[in-house]
């Protein structure tokens, strides 16, 4: 029952997400994934203590959709990040403001300054109050952000490099 | 005698050479107390300092009274310090100014506030009354005065779900300023326009030349338009080149590599020079291009790269840009220095027109070093000086200072 239940909700997710994207040409955050400001993530992360996948996209990138066309269509990838993580997408040349732990307002785009984005898509994997535990530039596979998502959720990072984690299970 | 000397050696600004450039002492304008603020220069045109024969002006946007407010602070030539500060917003918040010089100690702010935008006439010695310039969900404003007193408000308003950039004349009266006339629409589209943080400049004969970001082809590109004195503005056309690859289908694909924060200079030659962030080499993040205007606005030449070769493997941020008697100055901030600091995030470089080229980046003594220096705005003054204002923090985190410098060229 539970596999159906889980089968119905990836088959309802990935047909939004693929249905999003073949009405959508730009690289916006895809449908279907519950993607939020990035400081009302970190609130609801803090609140729930889960971990935040951001997404830092930019609009018209092609790497993006690229990313949102194959590997965020994945029903294995959107029940998994949805499942394990809150969600946040910056716009990484968008003056939209968010409110940082700090209490400092800044636009979207400075937030890429801060975090030393220096091209999309950039995916950054953080803890419930915001710090770092993997930075992940540029398109990944399903396969990868599987693998990515293994060795956070699975708490690998806290004993081993993402590089040492890789390659003790290829 | 020897103890009057000693006081003046003591007390009289250091001149750092920075070959063909002098700079003198950097000061902390504000950011100076124990208590940990944050002070924001951000806003379309970067437009954070303004000078004129007599005095300099600064205007950015800090926390120290518990939200984010509008503050400028004054000093007249040939003073090292500024000694007035004052709070300019009076909303609950307020963000993004940009300030000219009216001449004779006078200028003209302008700023949003909660969701409106507001402007103030900044007297040596007295502040004009608050005044609302647009109340349509307006944002992202910038200013254009030109030596005869023409002055323009360029802002982006909503339009459903978007925006379009709006512009309007102005008028002063002693310490008012209000709209001369309505404001009209740069480049009206009727579907989902998305226009964003707008440059303005007079070029000669009156003519009004605006810049901003579009996103209606599905990425970002830059555009530009004009208008001659009481008339409307021209076609818009586009400002950066941008060669779209083909897709499978051979359809040009609604993708782009990315450009933003547009900025507009005219010389006193009456040339124009726009710059930007591009990211046409995507490998190293955003750079800074540019490209020249030899008849004042109407056509722009051929993008030009403006930093050199030893910045290309670190992005560029923060993009500024002045012009006067000299050419024009454009300002940044990027990390190619390292500085052995696993936590370095930036400093200040330079470059300016020399020839028909942009000279070699210089790191500006006093705005370089240990922990972040970044976010920079400039103006040159009549004479030739440049001012240059940006944020000092130990690192990406820290409180900030608001710091600031004069410097002159001394050859080419």
């Amino acid at each position: 029952m539970a596999d159906n239940t889980l089968g119905s909700a990836l088959a309802v997710l990935g047909a939004l997400a693929l249905g999003a994207w073949s009405a959508a040409v730009c690289a916006d955050p895809p449908e279907g994934w519950d993607f939020r400001p990035y400081d009302e993530a970190l609130e609801m992360a803090q609140q729930d203590q889960r971990r935040v996948f951001l997404y830092f996209g930019r609009h018209g990138c092609p790497s993006c959709e690229k990313t949102n066309r194959e590997s965020f269509a994945d029903p294995r990838v959107i029940a998994r990040y949805n499942a394990n993580y809150v969600l946040a997408y910056v716009d990484s040349e968008s003056g939209e403001r968010l409110r940082l732990p700090s209490g400092e307002r800044i636009s979207e785009m400075e937030l890429g300054v801060r975090l030393k984005v220096f091209g999309t898509p950039f995916f950054y994997y953080m803890e419930p109050d915001g710090s770092p535990i993997l930075r992940a530039p540029g398109y990944q596979s399903a396969d990868e952000f599987l693998r990515f998502d293994r060795f956070v959720s699975g708490d690998h990072y806290r004993r081993q490099t993402f590089s040492e984690f890789k390659a003790s299970r290829p | 005698m020897t103890r009057y000397l000693l006081v003046l050696v003591a007390f009289a600004p250091t001149l750092v050479l920075a070959e063909p450039w002098e700079f003198g002492d950097a000061v902390t304008v504000a950011g100076d107390k124990p208590v940990a603020h944050y002070h924001h220069l951000d806003g379309a045109g970067r437009q954070h300092v303004a000078a004129s024969d007599a005095a300099v002006a600064l205007v950015w946007e800090d926390d120290r009274s518990g939200a984010p407010q509008v503050y400028c602070a004054t000093k007249l030539h040939p003073a090292h310090a500024f000694t007035r500060t004052e709070q300019l917003s009076d909303g609950v918040e307020a963000y993004e100014p940009a300030i000219v010089t009216l001449g004779e100690g006078r200028w003209l702010a302008a700023w949003e506030q909660d969701g409106a935008l507001k402007a103030r006439i900044i007297d040596v010695d007295r502040l004009g009354p608050v005044q609302t310039l647009a109340g349509d969900g307006g944002r992202q404003v910038t200013l254009a005065r030109d030596r005869s007193g023409r002055i323009a408000a360029v802002w982006a308003r909503r339009q459903g779900r978007g925006q379009l950039i709006a512009e309007a004349d102005l008028k002063v009266d002693g310490l008012t300023v209000t709209l001369a006339a309505d404001p009209v629409a740069v480049a009206p589209l009727a579907e989902h326009p998305f226009q964003a943080y707008p440059s303005a400049v007079w070029g000669p004969n009156g003519r009004l030349v605006v810049a901003w970001e579009d996103r209606r082809a599905g990425h970002t590109r830059l555009f530009y338009a004009w208008r001659e004195a009481g008339k409307g503005f021209a076609a818009a056309r586009q400002l950066n080149e941008h060669n779209a690859p083909a897709g499978e289908d051979g359809a040009t694909p609604r993708l782009g590599s990315g450009v933003m924060r547009v900025m507009l200079a005219t010389d006193t030659a009456g040339a124009v020079q726009a710059v930007w962030l591009d990211k046409r080499h995507a490998a190293s993040g955003y750079a800074v291009w540019g490209a020249a205007s030899r008849d004042g606005g109407r056509t722009f030449g051929a993008n030009r790269i403006v930093q050199d070769e030893h910045g290309a493997a670190v992005a560029q941020w923060h993009a500024a840009l002045t012009g006067g008697e000299a050419g024009f100055v454009a300002a940044w901030d990027d990390a190619r220095e390292g500085w052995g600091d696993s936590g370095e995030t930036g400093d200040i470089l330079l470059s300016w027109t020399s020839g028909d080229g942009w000279s070699p980046d210089l790191l500006v003594p006093g705005a370089s070093g240990q922990g972040y220096q970044g976010s920079p705005a400039v103006a040159l003054d009549p004479h030739g000086g440049l001012h240059l204002v940006w944020i000092a923090r130990a690192d990406l985190t820290a409180p900030t200072r608001l710091r600031y410098l004069h410097g002159r060229i001394l050859g080419p």
